[in-house]
């Protein structure tokens, strides 16, 4: 079996990405390998972004990652929280919107019916 | 062999029979019930890899249900019939949703604990929902099998019996059935016109003498197919139900979306390009894929439930698809290394989108089940006490995202390729959503599995659960290693089938 894929305009060969990242694993490994044995493994030293403070309990929750994000595309999101508001009628209705399009576009597309 | 010979209606037959007999099983014991499911749903899938490799090398089983001397003639002299079509294409479909349907099916008789005689036997029905819609010839039989899949579909969305999930099984209900009965209307429309309901029939008749009738018909069967499928703006339906349906059943709905994904492509690529439609009809689905794209990436991130988050990123997966195959078909000439390229990359996303999504459910199934609870918001840190499902999950997030080296990854390489090539912007989009997506599972990954240690108590995944998750893992490496012997196996002739509409026609009729 040949991992090599060739697409419409060059090739993807999987195998140099696994040995590109098996090289960057042992590089790494050995990196780590150098750092000193002797140090504590308890208290706070490990943790890099607590600097030896206390580890909260709660962290920042997943829901605040991408609190900037959504900051800047408030507008948008204005629209579309309204579009999903739960209401079965208006699910219909963007159905019905939908269809009209298609309509539209497949009795229109072509004129070459007409 | 006479198996193969009934092969496409033994696809429907044996998980139908199989959804009757389940109650009477259940007498016996759970055990036994169990074990009739999981042997029937082998049996199904045995028959569909039959069906596939006897397809690959390019043979067609046209299957017609009726007596050898059809009795009823249509007006127009064409005999009144059931035809069942298996080809590279649509063997594939089937092949793709009974082996999801199997590996659902396996997971669920540990996972569904209560009432497994009723789960059994809508999750069967549904099963064969799905195999009929992905053989069906004829307009009629693709309406009744949509019905049959809709109201299991509902029946199971509504398993837990809680409120929110009788509220999510009305709600597609409502949607699902107005969406059908506008499919309805449009083969109506068909029937009236022509006097016969076979596909290809219809096709080569359509594709010749194009009207404003069938324009009409034609769009009231792709908005019901893109309803099924949850492209936006008819999306809104799909966080609702993956919100609240049994994980196994949340797997098996999204493959029933992709099934309408199939239907849609393979009514379209036999009458649009025949009518002179296929640039404008082939942008339209292009722009519907994009929007489903931006659509549902943004509103994933924004989501606070894992589950609908997930049906959200659902939403966007079958944009790439739409994408894919609207621009190949709006570009109609197949000759284009690009166009069969866009064309493959979308098919090619049918299989990886069923894997991938389906083992994301499973897995977020397989979390629930661990921690005891199904409030997916208690659930943090849970790395530190079931670090062996921490690791699956994210290959499976990793695949999703259409990170190398995994079967994600090649399906988008095409795509993106592809898409550069007709349009440079709609590639950049295509990419800023898969890059979304990645930044959406970082979230999911960090909810559920990082931060400070789970303080509830755990329980073991059972061995037959880890099992199916360990089974889509090694898929998605397998593929993700070998993307080419997917290719040329089964999306190469299965792309060849959807474009070689004629060959179609004519083997049918």
């Amino acid at each position: 079996m040949n991992p090599l894929f060739e697409t419409a305009s060059g090739f993807w060969n999987p195998v140099f990405l696994f040995v590109a990242l098996s090289l960057a694993l042992i590089i790494a490994i050995a990196i780590r390998s150098r750092g000193n044995k002797t140090a504590k493994k308890t208290g706070g030293q490990g943790l890099a972004f607590f600097s030896g403070n206390v580890e909260p309990e709660q962290n920042i929750a997943a829901g605040n990652l991408y609190w900037g994000f959504f900051e800047s595309m408030k507008p948008y999101y204005d629209v579309v929280k309204k579009m999903h508001n739960g209401i079965v009628n208006d699910y219909v209705f963007w159905f019905v919107l939908l269809l009209i399009v298609l309509i539209v576009t497949f009795v229109f597309g072509g004129m070459a019916w007409v | 062999m006479s198996i193969l010979l009934h092969a496409p209606a033994l696809l429907i037959a044996i998980p139908l029979l199989a959804a009757f007999a389940s109650v009477f099983l259940n007498r016996i014991g759970k055990k036994a019930l169990s074990a009739w499911v999981v042997f029937a749903l082998l049996a199904t899938e045995a028959i569909a890899v039959l069906l596939l490799l006897d397809v690959m090398s390019g043979a067609r089983h046209v299957y017609s249900l009726g007596a050898s001397v059809p009795g009823i003639v249509s007006s127009t002299g064409f005999p009144v019939r059931i035809v069942l079509v298996g080809d590279a294409l649509s063997a594939m479909v089937v092949f793709v949703a009974i082996t999801i349907a199997l590996l659902a099916g396996i997971f669920s008789t540990k996972f569904i604990e209560e009432g497994k005689e009723k789960f059994y036997s809508l999750f069967l029905l549904l099963t064969a929902g799905m195999a009929g819609l992905s053989l069906t010839g004829d307009f009629f039989t693709m309406f009744v099998f949509l019905e049959m899949l809709s109201i299991s579909s509902a029946g199971l969305i509504a398993f837990f019996r809680e409120g929110t999930s009788f509220e999510a099984a009305f709600k597609y209900m409502v949607v699902s059935s107005i969406g059908i009965l506008f499919l309805l209307f449009g083969v109506g429309l068909l029937y009236g016109k022509y006097g016969f309901l076979n596909i290809a029939a219809v096709a080569s008749m359509a594709a010749m003498q194009f009207s404003f009738i069938d324009g009409v018909a034609l769009a009231l069967i792709s908005a019901a197919l893109l309803l099924k499928s949850g492209a936006v703006p008819a999306h809104l339906w799909k966080p609702d139900v993956y919100q609240k349906a049994p994980a196994p059943v949340v797997a098996v709905l999204l493959t029933s979306g992709l099934v309408g994904v199939y239907l849609l492509f393979r009514i379209l690529f036999m009458i649009v390009p025949g009518a002179g439609i296929s640039q404008a009809v082939g942008s339209l689905i292009a722009g519907i894929g994009l929007v489903s794209i931006f659509v549902g990436v943004t509103m994933a991130l924004k989501q606070e439930s894992l589950r609908r988050l997930m049906g959200y990123a659902a939403v966007a997966e079958t944009g790439y698809i739409l994408l894919a195959i609207g621009t190949a078909l709006s570009v109609a000439s197949f000759a284009s290394v690009f166009s069969m390229n866009a064309l493959m990359g979308g098919i090619f996303h049918i299989i990886n989108d069923a894997i991938d999504l389906g083992f994301l459910f499973l897995a977020i199934g397989a979390v629930s089940y661990v921690a005891k609870t199904d409030n997916l918001s208690e659930i943090k840190g849970l790395a530190h006490k079931a670090p062996g499902l921490s690791v699956i999950f994210l290959i499976g997030l990793l695949a999703i995202s259409g990170m190398p080296p995994l079967n994600g990854f090649a399906s988008k390489l095409m795509i993106f390729e592809s898409l550069y090539f007709f349009s440079p912007l709609l590639s950049i989009v295509a990419l800023l959503g898969s890059m979304a997506m990645l930044a959406i599972f970082v979230k999911v990954f960090a909810s559920i599995f990082l931060g400070p240690a789970f303080k509830g108590t755990v329980r073991k995944l059972p061995r037959r659960m880890a099992f199916v998750l360990l089974c889509f893992v090694l898929t998605m490496i397998l593929i993700g290693f070998f993307p080419g012997l997917v290719v040329d196996l089964l999306v190469e002739p299965a792309a060849a089938a959807l474009t070689s509409s004629c060959s179609y026609i004519g083997g049918i009729l």
